[in-house]
């Protein structure tokens, strides 16, 4: 069990909280700059800067399937998707209004407020005691090696103890992608007749 | 978009078998490391949309069309409700992979490794038809 489980090494004197402390930074400082991006291009590109750098967190925070996932989905695939929307749509968008621009800054700084506020009563990063890892966790991780016997504890709570979820999950993403194929062939054919 | 970067477009051909690759490497691996058939398969759709990104003039589009990559799909699901089915099969409850083999834990290593084959293949295909139906035509 202990072997099984252990993490192969722990950094001294803590680097890595103070690696995500200036990944943290690092990911503010990037939303300023997608404050002043001018066009849709640069948008694109500092949110992808932006999901690397949430990959990152999550990769110090031990968490590495997580990190895999948002680096490949978002740093990489969604912002090749968006690049090639932008072609579509056009580089410059319209300017909205100033006051709209008033008031969705009002907005964001009230909910930027009530998250934090929230956030103050999360329980402690990595708590062992927190109610959300006294129940199930502790069944996983000491049934994991004698039910199913693979070391990755998360492809076994994915695959086989939640296999009905991870179902669901598969049958969602093809549904999606069908959703897109049903949406945009039924754009195409009013102008394709009408172009004939 | 890309297409007038010269050192892209020599730099990609030796890239993407790599890409490739590592996203095999993660499927095979799903119960040792971290990763599985969801991150394998995002790792390989990238693969193909990076060619078909710098190379242009919809080169995925002319090999892979657009019915094969929704029977794909399709397939990834059914090769995952279908490994519920065989315990079924074996009077236990759905997806138990316990009852695929004689020995328990061997049953389970059997479906683990062709759920996630499942999912692989689902995302993989569904990112590419997304990718795909969203290009400039």
């Amino acid at each position: 069990m202990q072997e099984f489980f252990e993490p192969p090494f722990k950094l001294s004197f803590q680097m890595d909280e103070i690696l995500l402390g200036i990944a943290a930074i690092v990911m503010v400082i990037t939303c300023l700059r997608l404050i002043v991006s001018k066009s849709l291009t640069e948008s694109i590109i500092v949110m992808s800067v932006f999901s690397l750098f949430i990959g990152i967190c999550y990769l110090f925070m031990d968490a590495p399937d997580a990190a895999m996932t948002e680096t490949a989905l978002g740093a990489c695939l969604s912002t090749c998707v968006l690049l090639n929307l932008v072609k579509i749509v056009g580089e410059e968008g319209e300017t909205p209004k100033k006051s709209k621009i008033i008031f969705a800054s009002i907005l964001c700084i009230i909910f930027i407020a009530a998250l934090s506020w929230a956030s103050f009563d999360l329980v402690p990063f990595g708590a062992e005691d927190s109610p959300l890892q006294t129940h199930l966790t502790q069944y996983y991780l000491e049934n994991t090696r004698t039910d199913i016997a693979i070391p990755s504890v998360v492809a076994a709570i994915l695959a086989s103890y939640r296999g009905f979820d991870t179902l669901g999950e598969t049958t969602v993403i093809l549904i999606a992608g069908l959703a897109v194929l049903v949406i945009l062939s039924r754009k195409k054919q009013p102008n394709e007749g009408s172009d004939a | 978009m890309l297409k007038e970067f010269k050192i892209l477009k020599l730099l990609l051909p030796f890239l993407i078998p790599y890409i490739i690759l590592y996203s095999i490497y993660i499927q095979l691996n799903g119960e040792v490391s971290p990763g599985g058939g969801f991150q394998a398969g995002v790792i390989f759709a990238t693969g193909l949309i990076a060619y078909d990104l710098v190379f242009g003039k919809s080169k995925l589009h002319k090999h892979i069309s657009i019915n094969a990559l929704v029977i794909c799909g399709a397939l990834g699901v059914i090769l995952y409700a279908g490994t519920g089915v065989i315990s079924l099969i074996h009077d236990e409850n759905y997806l138990n992979y316990s009852a695929i083999s004689h020995d328990a834990i061997h049953g389970q290593h059997i479906g683990i490794f062709l759920i996630e084959l499942g999912v692989g293949l689902t995302v993989a295909s569904i990112m590419c038809l997304i990718y795909s139906l969203l290009r400039e035509e």
